[in-house]
């Protein structure tokens, strides 16, 4: 009796045990927005610039992904899932090129991918971009190593900028 | 009266001196050597090889081999042998090859249940005993799972599905009574099945167009593998009841456009590499057990040492005892036949 005893114990600790273990929670994140880095052309290192503003063209309010009150280095460009194409404005604020005719314009074309990630991540899009398009007013080129954009955090977009 | 006197006198001089001097024609001189040592404590005094033995324990060096044995080498004859005490004896297998076959049910997913969890099924499994200690082993089961997490966006379906696994265990206890066990074994498993994602919404707070949609129902195929540590014992008569707990892994799946499983069949959601099972199960025995014999157990020991020969021999064969007077020879000479 005293081993039965034994065995339904320690069965009970070895449910607790494995139950308490295998939570692991979504260690990326719960949707796929595709993060780009902004890149000086000439020398192709990391910039951080103040002197613009970012919104996605026909965004609600014209709400800006990005200030040029504030200085950033990356900037989040979240895709529409019901639309194949997103665009981009880069608006830049310096007194001598603040005029929208110096305004640069990035549109992406994708497939977005329904996609169960996991149960901690949940279910996203994920994007298979097939087109960039872009203006050339300062920005030199985008490029993208990976043409899936996924949950994972990583830089998915280089923008690199004319800086002379 | 006198002349009487005198020769009872010498009489009882003659009785007194030569007493002893008889005496010392029966005397046995000890001879102090291995053997007669040995023949004094051992039955086994007969046996030269053991006595050789005895004194190779403690006339010799040793070595270890390529193979890890002990290599004993005698210094007096350079003779060399193996530590046959070190060798490994002979098992002996109590319980005949088929011994028995079990059945059992897999509780633990209804028991997880009650613990919250999302998924599980139905698994019965037959195992074969072979001289209780190994023990081939299939399991089947049903497996379905529907999850709507709290904090998800998501609700993931997977209609009843098959699943199988196949494997063996291995008892420790295998001389012990099969009643229980304590077993280590490996699984592999397998299942093709359906799973759908439904009621997905996505927050796309940007641009404001918050989205609903659906992954429809995709079929996969996945194959893992189990490591298994387990222990069962006697509940009654036949019936016991044991558990496992296992380390699996995937080791193929279906590679799908939409994403993978969250739960296989089998195998259980794909969170955690640690889960476990509970069983009751039915032992219907199919041979009896052999009861031992003197001859069984004498062969699990090491094997006897061959005698050696004459040369090594003839220096510690025991010494003829001498009878008599010092002088005398050992043992007489034969007459010769030859003519």
């Amino acid at each position: 009796m005293g081993k039965i005893l034994t065995v339904i114990l320690s069965a009970i600790l070895a449910v607790v045990a494995i139950t308490s273990c295998n939570t692991a929670g979504c260690l990326d994140n719960q949707n796929s927005v595709p993060l780009a880095g902004f890149y000086a052309s000439e020398s192709g290192s990391a910039i951080t610039i103040s002197a613009l503003n970012i919104f996605g063209v026909g965004a609600p309010n014209d709400s800006l992904l990005l200030d040029s009150a504030s200085s950033a280095s990356q900037v989040y460009l979240p895709f529409r899932p019901a639309y194949q194409s997103v665009a981009f404005c880069i608006h830049y604020t310096d007194d001598d090129i603040s005029s929208p005719a110096f305004n640069d314009t990035i549109t992406f074309s994708y497939n977005a991918i329904p996609y169960f990630a996991s149960e901690e991540c949940g279910a996203m899009y994920y994007y298979d971009v097939t087109d960039i398009h872009t203006t050339t007013h300062l920005v030199d080129s985008v490029v993208m190593d990976n043409r899936l954009v996924t949950n994972t955090e990583i830089e998915n977009i280089r923008i690199y900028f004319r800086t002379e | 009266m006198k002349h009487l006197l005198h020769i009872v006198l010498a009489t009882l001089f003659f009785a007194i001196a030569f007493a002893p001097s008889s005496s010392a024609q029966r005397r046995i001189t000890p001879v102090k050597n291995a053997a007669t040592t040995t023949m004094s404590v051992n039955e086994l005094s007969n046996d030269t090889a053991y006595i050789n033995a005895n004194r190779r324990a403690r006339m010799t060096t040793h070595y270890t081999d390529d193979q890890g044995n002990i290599v004993y080498v005698d210094t007096i004859t350079g003779e060399e042998w193996v530590d046959s005490v070190k060798t490994k004896a002979k098992k002996i297998m109590i319980y005949p090859l088929l011994e028995s076959v079990t059945f059992g049910v897999n509780i633990w997913d209804p028991v997880m249940r009650l613990f919250g969890q999302k998924y599980g099924g139905a698994e019965v499994w037959g195992e074969l005993s072979l001289h209780n200690r190994f023990k081939p082993i299939v399991e089947f089961g049903l497996g379905t799972a529907s999850n709507t997490p709290d904090d998800g966006n998501f609700t993931y379906k997977s209609p009843l599905a098959p699943y199988a696994r196949i494997g063996v265990n291995y008892n420790f206890l295998y001389n012990s009574t099969p009643d229980y066990q304590f077993f280590v074994g490996l699984r592999y498993g397998f299942s093709s099945f359906n799973f759908e994602v439904t009621d997905v919404t996505t927050d796309n707070s940007y641009w404001n167009e918050p989205e609903t949609f659906n992954i429809p129902s995709q079929r996969a195929n996945a194959g893992f593998f189990e490591f298994v540590l387990g222990l069962k014992v006697q509940l009654y008569k036949n019936f016991s009841a044991g558990w496992t707990i296992k380390y699996h892994s995937i080791l193929h799946e279906s590679k799908l456009e939409n994403g993978s499983p969250w739960y296989i069949p089998g195998y259980g959601s794909r969170n955690g590499s640690i889960t476990g099972s509970i069983s009751l199960m039915y032992r219907i025995p199919l041979n009896k057990p052999k009861e031992l014999t003197l001859k069984d157990i004498e062969s699990t020991l090491p094997p006897v040492e061959p005698k050696t020969d004459d040369s090594d021999t003839g220096s510690t064969q025991p010494q003829a005892v001498e009878v008599g007077t010092t002088n005398s020879p050992a043992q007489p000479e034969q007459p010769s036949t030859e003519q």
